[in-house]
């Protein structure tokens, strides 16, 4: 028998090429999709832990402030604890290069004389031969090229080294990788700026935290914890102390014994627990992007079924006559699954380079929403770990097999007698077109009861909105051949064009409906989406309209990385404020804190200015009662998120942790809030500066006299701050550079629906290559009955356009169900806002005219196949 | 003088076979049947039946040698003008009757008069015309899959007399009837050509049939022999006894 499978194969491969190469295309790029998302999501979290491990190496726990930052003075404490083997402290700032404001370096203070595992090493090859300018001292403000003492140039022990970090002012360790991207060498200088401050370093000495640690960021710089303090970021300020335990102590005996002893300006966690923290971060973004990717190889399973059904009606009398030579059902099964899993098998291989490449040219667009949105590490590197590759053979040959069973047990199950008979496969698909009709509104009419029955009796799963979307996935399918069969059949036929393309369509339904649904699907997929993301980016302006209300925003170029230590000096925020066009100054100060492990982020707000400034657009509670509770200090408002996350509304109270222990404000309003998923509090300033210390503030909003120009204030405010590393922005640049960050989010889905349109664009071609082949008897009829060979091109291409648009008609119906479910279900369970939807029909006829046109590309190559077919092919058989 | 509706010039037609001799389907074949005859091939299978009729339909080319349809010769013509010469002068029955199971019987019917483009009233009136003539003009609308197979046979016929064709091709065009219909049938088509006053080839195994015909040639190993011998059967069926 396996004789017989591997010279059926290489027979069946040979006369039906098109045919496997297009099952085979649609199945790589189904695990394409799924392996670029895997490669993506999985890079995502281990650029976070790269990171962890590159700063904390194998520390057993790590202390934490609750917002932040918290006072040095508990170092002692934590050394002074009986199961602490060794401890470091880190003082971490993220700072924009002077040179590209855009490049971060994540700055990170340690005692480098103690136990800190930073790999040090005074001269790679590489750079020992850089150049001589002097070892620059660290000054603020100062000039870039400044410094005149001895940099650690040479061999020199890691004692050598750690003395000089402490000796040498603005002596920094940067990676090997970002000193030949910058072409630094040892003693080079360069500026970078912390908040409102500028800074000159030295390179003092490389740190090559890939050696251990492959993902870490090349971004990361190591320097003396006092010279990050004062230069960088605040005195008698660390952010973190690494800790490792001696050999067999209980660990959460230790951290429960730490936390004690440290107070509640703290919290301690293991590294994997801060990996958790960032995975809980991104859940919603992974996930959703994974179910994305997994219609993709959904609609590649159609493809497969396709295939497998033409090959199947091609070999009928192959598979009767070896039936009646004695095969059991078992085998002729196992002859039709070998191969299709062989195919699968290599779509896989074929998919998993296109899938790492999709994830490569992707990468940036993720990584921008990975520090831009969830202010994490970005991803540098792609590491593919072996369970990609494990679950692209999965999915792979799973989607094939699954695609295939049907037409396989549907031929095991003939009798050889019935398989020997030429087979009028399309009759049977239209008698059973009205069941599966009914089987899928069935589907979908007992999943939205469900959803909502579910909801009647108060039981919720963020996870229902999938199950809906599953059962449109699962019942527009079943829904297809009856919706084709009644639009198509009765069409008039008038004369040899595109009506009578409809009408081939409804004859040959058992191909062209699995066509039309993958096609539908498709196109759900991508109207759906483009649905989603038209709404997000309207209710957006909405909220952006109604929310930036102030003329002119300044904060620092090291902003979005800099958190706390970003922050504006006094100085500056008078000078700036002092510009005669300037009414009205609204400070911002920023912080995250903590409850019950969920991050909470804080922003305290002046409001020193008349009520009209203030517009906060709410989802319940008044906006004017709320600013006067917030101005009473003992109120917050949330945002919609975390409203929906904790179930507090106004009038509850919110608990949150502070340096000095839980505090507690009542709600005084949810605002709508689309800048961050995990939800957002507001209060005063003052109740900020009262719960958590008085700090600098990060942002300052002007508003302008009303004849003043913005643009001309913001050019002069940029000339009177000539130097200092502010952004000053317009209210009209900062709008564009919200969108601008709002489209980079929602880029990924582009690839998606990508994708799914040409694994579609693969169906339409497979499908028209059955039917030409199926239909050799009916295009020689036409031949000898005097039709061109232009006009079977026509006729075949029509029917590409045809098959188009009944996937166009029935997945934008689809499209706007999906749509429904991931505005109204799975957008409020995933990420808590409320967004209006917004039909394009812009939008909708680009799609439409893009989906068209890739039908027609389609049809093309099996048009000229089909027109090619001479007359003499009009065989003895029946049509 | 009497108009030549199909001319065989010494026409020779081989087959390439891989890597074997050239397989010699036709042998310097010379025939000329004027219009409004009516001709019986005979032969065994494989003895070249088929391959007469496709160079007799421009469907194929000869090897050597010349095929005059209406006046044209098919070898001097391209492949376009070939399919647009069998839209307007040749007429194709088929043994297994290749009727469009998505249409109706009048689409059926109408499907040359699409591919020609001619326009739609036209050929409505024409198809209603053959369908009654042929005693089924009150199943136009019926889809061709639930008529029997003596219908669809005398739907065939209408479709390929639908332009009004010089030469009308027939292939078995009894060969999956019984005996009874394949006599009704047989008889009303040769009762369609004489009205429309064209030319018939019809290949057929049935001796019964053939005597139908003005003359009854045999074919052996692709060499065709031509007689003219006397008819020796009538007309004995009509369509109104066919119903």
């Amino acid at each position: 028998m396996i004789r017989y499978f591997l010279r059926s194969l290489r027979a069946q491969l040979t006369t039906g090429r098109s045919l496997y190469l297009l099952s085979v295309l649609g199945v790589a790029l189904g695990v394409a999709s799924v392996v670029s998302i895997r490669i993506l999501n999985h890079n995502a979290l281990a650029a976070f832990r790269g990171g962890v491990r590159a700063v904390s190496g194998d520390a057993d726990l790590t202390v934490l402030g609750v917002s932040e930052s918290f006072a040095d003075s508990l170092y002692p404490t934590v050394l002074g604890d009986p199961s602490v083997a060794s401890a470091w402290p880190i003082h971490r700032v993220g700072v924009s290069l002077s040179s590209a404001p855009e490049v971060f370096l994540d700055v990170i203070g340690t005692d480098l004389l103690g136990v800190t595992p930073m790999p040090l090493e005074s001269a790679p090859s590489h750079m020992a031969s850089g150049s001589n300018t002097p070892p620059a001292s660290a000054s603020e403000a100062g000039g870039e090229e400044a410094g005149d003492e001895e940099a650690g140039v040479g061999e020199e022990t890691p004692l050598a080294l750690a003395v000089d970090a402490i000796r040498v002012p603005g002596w920094v360790a940067v990676t090997p990788r970002l000193a030949a991207e910058r072409g630094w060498a040892l003693g080079d200088s360069f500026g970078v700026t912390s908040g409102s401050r500028r800074v000159t370093l030295t390179v003092g000495a490389v740190v090559d935290f890939q050696k251990y640690a492959p993902l870490a960021s090349r971004y990361l710089a190591v320097m003396d914890v006092s010279q990050a303090q004062a230069f960088l970021g605040r005195s008698g300020r660390l952010h973190q102390i690494d800790v490792v335990l001696k050999d067999g102590t209980d660990v959460e005996a230790s951290r429960a014994r730490l936390a004690r002893a440290l107070g509640p300006s703290v919290r301690v966690e293991t590294p994997g627990e801060r990996v958790d923290d960032a995975a809980g971060l991104l859940g919603a973004f992974r996930l959703n992007l994974t179910a994305l990717s997994l219609i993709s190889l959904f609609v590649g399973a159609f493809l497969i079924f396709s295939s497998t059904q033409a090959s199947l009606v091609r070999r009928r009398g192959e598979l009767g006559l070896l039936r009646s030579l004695g095969t059991t059902r078992a085998q002729t099964s196992s002859i039709v699954l070998g191969e299709v899993a062989l195919l699968g098998a290599v779509g896989v291989a074929i998919g998993l380079p296109i899938g790492y490449w999709a994830a490569q040219e992707n990468v940036h667009f993720v990584s921008a929403t990975l520090t831009n949105i969830y202010l994490l590490s970005a991803i540098e590197r792609l590491e593919v770990p072996v369970s990609v590759f494990v679950t692209a053979g999965v999915v792979g040959i799973g989607s094939a097999l699954l695609g295939a069973i049907l037409p396989a047990w549907d031929a095991a199950k003939e009798d050889p007698r019935s398989l020997l008979v030429a087979y009028q496969v399309h009759e049977s698909t239209g008698r059973f077109s009205g069941t599966l009709a009914v089987l899928g509104l069935g589907v979908l009419l007992i999943s939205w009861s469900a959803y909502f029955a579910i909801g009647v009796f108060g039981v919720t799963s963020r996870y229902s909105g999938f199950g809906l979307g599953l059962a449109l996935l699962i019942g527009l399918p079943l829904l297809t051949p009856w919706t084709v069969r009644t639009l198509t059949r009765n069409v008039p036929a008038r004369g040899f064009g595109l009506s009578l393309s409809l009408r081939n369509l409804a004859t040959r339904l058992q191909t062209t409906a699995f066509s039309v649904a993958s096609l539908a699907i498709a196109v759900s997929m991508m109207v759906g989406i483009t649905l989603l993301v038209g709404s997000f980016r309207e209710t957006l302006r909405t909220w952006v309209d109604g929310s930036i209300r102030a003329d002119v925003y300044v904060t620092t170029e090291s902003w979005t990385q800099g958190g706390a230590e970003a922050f504006l000096t006094d100085e500056l925020r008078a000078a700036l404020s002092s510009h005669p066009s300037v009414l009205g100054v609204e400070s911002l100060r920023r912080l995250t804190t903590r409850r019950n492990d969920r991050r909470l982020p804080f922003a305290g707000v002046s409001l020193g200015l008349p009520d009209s400034c203030y517009a906060f657009p709410m989802r319940s509670g008044n906006a004017m009662d709320a600013l006067a509770a917030l101005r009473s200090g003992n109120a917050a408002l949330i945002s919609e998120p975390l409203s929906r996350l904790t179930g507090l509304g106004v009038g509850d109270e919110l608990e949150f942790d502070t340096p000095t222990g839980t505090a507690r404000l009542e709600v005084a309003g949810v605002s709508y809030d689309y800048s961050t998923e995990g939800g957002s509090v507001l209060v005063s300033l003052e109740t900020l500066n009262r719960l958590f210390g008085a700090a600098p503030i990060q942002n300052i909003a002007l508003f302008l006299a009303p004849e003043a120009d913005p643009e001309v204030v913001v050019s002069e405010l940029r000339a009177k701050t000539a130097g200092a590393p502010l952004l000053i922005r317009s209210n009209r640049s900062i709008r564009e550079e919200v969108f601008r960050i709002f489209d980079q989010t929602f880029a990924i889905t582009r690839l998606l629906q990508g994708m799914a349109l040409l694994v579609a664009a693969c169906g339409i071609s497979l499908t028209l290559l059955v039917l030409a082949r199926e239909r050799i008897a009916e295009l020689a009829l036409y031949r000898s009955l005097g039709a061109v060979r232009p006009q079977i091109f026509g006729l075949f291409v029509g029917e590409g356009l045809s098959l188009a648009a009944l996937g166009l008609l029935l997945g934008t119906v689809g499209g706007l169900v999906l749509a429904a479910i991931l505005i109204y279900v799975i957008n409020p369970s995933f990420f808590g806002w409320t967004i209006r939807p917004a039909w394009s029909w812009a939008a909708w006829v680009e799609q439409s005219v893009t989906l068209l046109s890739t039908a027609v590309l389609a049809s093309l190559y099996p048009a000229l196949r089909a027109s090619r077919v001479p007359a003499q092919e009009l065989s003895r058989e029946n049509l | 003088m009497t108009e030549t509706a199909l001319e065989f010039e010494h026409v020779t037609k081989t087959y390439d076979t891989s890597g074997a001799e050239p397989f010699r389907a036709l042998h310097d074949v010379s025939f000329q049947i004027p219009r409004g005859r009516t001709v019986a091939v005979v032969g065994r299978s494989g003895s070249g039946k088929s391959t007469l009729l496709h160079l007799a339909a421009a469907i194929d080319l000869p090897t050597s040698g010349r095929v005059v349809v209406g006046g044209r010769d098919i070898s001097s013509l391209s492949d376009g003008d070939r399919s647009r010469l069998r839209r307007t002068d040749v007429g194709l029955v088929f043994q297994f009757f290749h009727l469009l199971p998505g249409l109706s019987v009048r689409d059926n019917v109408v499907l040359p008069g699409w591919i020609a483009g001619r326009p739609q009233s036209e050929l409505d009136r024409r198809a209603r015309e053959l369908l009654d003539r042929v005693g089924l003009g009150h199943y136009g609308a019926r889809p061709v899959q639930k008529l029997s197979g003596g219908e669809m046979q005398r739907v065939a016929i209408c479709r390929s007399l639908l332009a009004r064709p010089k030469v009308l091709l027939a292939d078995e065009p009894t060969g999956n009837l019984d005996d009874e219909n394949a006599r009704r049938v047989m008889s009303l088509l040769l009762e369609l050509i004489r009205e429309e006053g064209s030319t018939l080839l019809f290949v057929t195994h049935s001796e019964e049939m053939a005597a139908l015909a003005d003359e009854i040639w045999s074919i052996h190993s692709g060499t065709l022999q031509v007689s003219a011998p006397e008819p020796t059967a009538t007309l004995t069926a009509s369509p109104t006894a066919m119903n």
